[in-house]
């Protein structure tokens, strides 16, 4: 029995030192090497513990965030529902990554949504301001038209001009926390459906052809990093979802500056063909990024 | 002793008119409802009312305002009445303002319109119709005002103030959507406050001794109350200096009496007396009253012909405003109809083919029971109005007809109701929108919703849409396939609560999809909830 324990721990021992080797080699060349891997997923551990290991395995938050800029993280707080029901980002998630910029040197962290229910209820529920605030970063309404400036978006296809919020326009860094989640009309929603709430004018989508208005919108600004919360993933009724059992909990997180890999890779994480997402082949034909996740260096890490 | 009683009222007086603007102000939907019932619960026909309608004894506020007036006579109207005490506020910024002091003198009561007004306002009660008292009850006249024309021009003073700090990136006064009434449903409170200052400047509180059935039933409670103002005849001199104050004009000083039943407990005589001639007494021993044999010889004779004009001034006026009120509903109502031609495609319509909407009943409040026990029990003080969160209580006009003139109706152009949100039943201080726990709310089916698939977008345009399913709380809308990778709504009306938020966000014009509302509010069946499966992640799949 002893034997047969010395053997596993030493074992077990062999890889932590290799992996510790590896990632202080990573650690050392990510000065030059900074997107040495374009895309990270990690599965088995809280959405905090997920996202410390994930961003490290990238170089941490410093790569991203500057000392003295501005960041305005941009999580779903769509609905007015509580964290369990996996309609709104994780808000531990939101807090840890608030937390990491202001580490990072960040001047300032703003969070917002343009929400589809009443903001401060939202805001509030989804327990994302109570942790943003916890971490430093300030609250800042997205249900303000004054704040949306119109933009011309030279290589969109139907959203030729928009309402943009100013924050996205004005911030030095703009993190895009999308939660992965079902959604009735596209299926899927994600990071490219998240940035649906950096304008103003909801209706004109649906208006106008939701799925390439989806992959018109970050034409404008691609976020600078997207991190999908895959922990809790509502399966049914989205994207708002009636109760907790519409969801499980996938304990999964993708991390990645590619806008339409990242989307690629959680709508594999979801259980479906990305081929049958219209808006992930509208996104790559307008040069967002590409779905192509065999063409890509991907880290996967477990916790 | 005597001489603080003023002070006293003033800040009592203050704390109730405050704490009411507060809660009709109020801006943040995460105030506590409590607040709201401890701050509304003196109100006397909302809890009359209450009362009447639920038994219940924690909102018998009014009990209390019936012993207060029997002890103190009619301190309600100075102390607790939202209305008297804005009038009193008018009238103090008028003082300080006009260059010409503003004097009261005495005036003969105006018995007969009084009773008139009592009786419109009673009257119909008896036929289970509570309009009228509604229209002239001071607590729900206030609540218009504050909340369908205050509120609006509050909120963009925030909005603008948000603004400025927004522009130099300071995010701490976040604005909001500014969400106001409908033209023709402020009319009313426009009017009543035009009114109210008019007369307030003119004659003090001539509204509240004359048209406010309020105030004439606690006058005539306070024919028996313990303390009373009372003029020491051997100390006064007749200077008259209190009745120049008494906004009552209910010192009379010929006889050197005051006319109680008017009064409304100001104490500004007693502050303005120098020889402490008036004060605030306890009387036991019941009072021959030497000026009601009088009176009628002495009092109606030489004042008669002035008394009438004026009299027939003001009935003329009031009179004028209701028949004026008649003539624009009308207007509106067949304005509305065109404007729903017009939106709806069947006159100069965009576009062809769209189907018009027309809506028999509008949806009440989740709690107001069916709209019979609504319209009947709602004095129409917009408390819900100036609270609801969502934006979705809006006043009405004639939606819900003449019987449910100017109450709260959901409008979903407006916004929707929130689906764990149960604020209006929370805090309506009449009974009117009765108290629902959350998983109660989530299950009351205040209306059905209709799809019209020839205004929808995915049938007109051919493009994913969903909207409208996006919304839905409780997923009573549902996309099915419709060919060609898209999906159409489906309504299950079983599931369906009526909560508009489809309505709402509807992109198509005229609506593919909207509520009409129930008459009697039912219970929807829960959603299924199937458990999911594990899902913790194995493998990556990529």
């Amino acid at each position: 029995m002893e034997r047969r324990n010395f053997i596993k721990k030493s074992f077990g021992a062999g890889i932590a030192i290799g992996v510790g080797l590896n990632t202080g080699i990573a650690g050392n060349l990510s000065e030059i090497k900074r997107n040495a891997y374009d895309l990270v997923a990690i599965k088995g551990g809280e959405a905090e513990d997920m996202f410390k290991k994930g961003i490290a395995s990238l170089g941490g938050m410093k790569f991203f965030v500057k000392p003295n800029q501005t960041v305005v993280v941009k999580p779903n707080i769509g609905w007015d529902t509580t964290p369990e029901k996996g309609a709104d980002t994780n808000p531990k998630l939101i807090y840890e990554i608030v937390k990491h910029c202001y580490d990072a040197g960040a001047k300032k962290v703003y969070v917002f949504d343009n929400t589809c229910n009443n903001w401060q209820k939202c805001y509030k529920n989804s327990g994302i301001e109570d942790a943003v605030k916890k971490a430093g970063g300030l609250m800042v309404t997205g249900k303000d038209e004054g704040l949306y400036q119109e933009v011309e978006l030279k290589n969109a296809k139907i959203l030729s001009k928009a309402k943009i919020h100013e924050l996205i326009l004005s911030s030095d860094v703009f993190i895009n926390v999308p939660v992965l989640k079902n959604h009735n009309s596209t299926t899927v929603s994600c990071a490219m459906k998240n940035m649906m709430g950096t304008i103003w004018d909801r209706r004109f989508y649906h208006k106008n052809g939701l799925s390439q208005c989806i992959a018109d919108c970050p034409t404008y600004r691609k976020p600078d990093l997207n991190i999908v919360d895959a922990y809790r993933v509502m399966k049914t009724n989205g994207p708002r979802g009636i109760s907790p059992s519409d969801c499980v909990i996938m304990k999964a997180q993708l991390i990645s500056t590619d806008i339409v890999a990242i989307d690629t890779a959680a709508v594999g994480l979801y259980g479906i063909n990305p081929s049958d997402i219209s808006y992930l082949a509208k996104g790559q034909e307008n040069g967002l990024g590409t779905m192509n996740l065999k063409s890509l260096n991907i880290n996967r890490l477990s916790i | 002793m005597q001489k603080l009683y003023k002070p006293l009222r003033i800040v009592i007086s203050l704390f109730t008119f405050l704490s009411l603007s507060f809660i009709f102000l109020d801006i943040n939907p995460n105030t506590d409802a409590l607040w709201y019932k401890i701050i509304t619960w003196w109100q006397f026909v909302p809890s009359a009312n209450h009362f009447i309608r639920t038994a219940e004894f924690l909102s018998a506020g009014f009990i209390v305002v019936i012993i207060l007036t029997l002890l103190f006579g009619r301190i309600y109207c100075s102390m607790f009445c939202p209305l008297g005490i804005f009038q009193d506020i008018i009238n103090f910024f008028t003082k300080k303002l006009s260059k010409k002091k503003l004097k009261f003198k005495y005036a003969r009561p105006k018995k007969r319109l009084q009773y008139f007004f009592l009786a419109l306002a009673v009257i119909p009660l008896f036929f289970g119709s509570i309009t009228v008292l509604g229209l002239l009850d001071p607590y729900s006249n206030f609540g218009r005002i504050f909340a369908d024309l205050f509120k609006p021009v509050y909120f963009a003073l925030h909005n603008l103030t948000g603004e400025i700090l927004m522009k130099m990136h300071i995010y701490s006064v976040p604005t909001g959507e500014l969400i106001h009434a409908s033209i023709e449903s402020i009319i009313y409170p426009l009017l009543i406050l035009g009114l109210i200052t008019w007369l307030s400047i003119k004659w003090g509180r001539l509204y509240c001794n004359t048209v406010c059935p309020v105030g004439t039933f606690l006058g005539f409670l306070s024919k028996c109350s313990l303390f009373r103002i009372k003029i020491d005849q051997t100390k006064c001199i007749k200077c008259a200096k209190c009745s120049t104050v008494c906004k009552s004009q209910c010192i009379d000083l010929k006889k050197q009496e005051l006319d109680f039943t008017r009064c409304v407990g100001c104490f500004d005589c007693i502050n303005k007396c120098e020889h402490n001639a008036i004060g605030f007494h306890m009387s036991l021993k019941k009072k021959k009253q030497p000026g009601v044999k009088i009176n009628p010889e002495k009092m109606d004779i030489p004042q008669n012909g002035k008394t009438d004009l004026s009299k027939r001034k003001f009935f003329g006026k009031f009179l004028l405003l209701l028949s004026a009120l008649a003539g624009i509903s009308a207007k509106s109502e067949q304005q509305r109809r065109q404007r729903n031609r017009d939106r709806n495609g069947m006159g100069n319509g965009k576009r062809k083919g769209t189907c018009r909407i027309e809506k028999q009943h509008p949806c009440s409040p989740p709690g107001s029971v069916s709209l019979n026990h609504f319209n009947n029990t709602c004095t129409a003080c917009n408390l819900c109005v100036a609270t609801c969160p969502g934006g979705v209580l809006q006043p009405s006009f004639l939606q819900y007809g003449l019987e449910g003139f100017l109450q709260p109706y959901m409008d979903p152009e407006k916004g929707y109701c929130s689906f764990d949100c149960t604020k209006c039943s929370e805090i309506c201080p009449c009974g009117a929108i009765l108290p629902l726990s959350i998983e109660k709310k989530h299950t009351t089916q205040i209306g059905i919703a209709n799809f019209v698939k020839h205004n929808c977008v995915v049938f007109l345009e051919g493009t994913l849409c969903g909207a409208c399913a996006e919304h839905c709380p409780t997923k009573a809308l549902k996309m099915i396939p419709y060919g060609n990778n898209l999906n159409i709504p489906q309504v299950d009306s079983e599931l369906c609560i009526g909560c508009g938020a489809c309505e709402y966000a509807c992109p198509a014009d005229p609506k593919a999809i909207f509520v009409e509302g129930n008459i009697i509010q039912l219970t929807a069946k829960k959603p299924v909830q199937k458990k999911q499966e594990e899902g913790a992640l194995e493998e990556f799949p990529f």
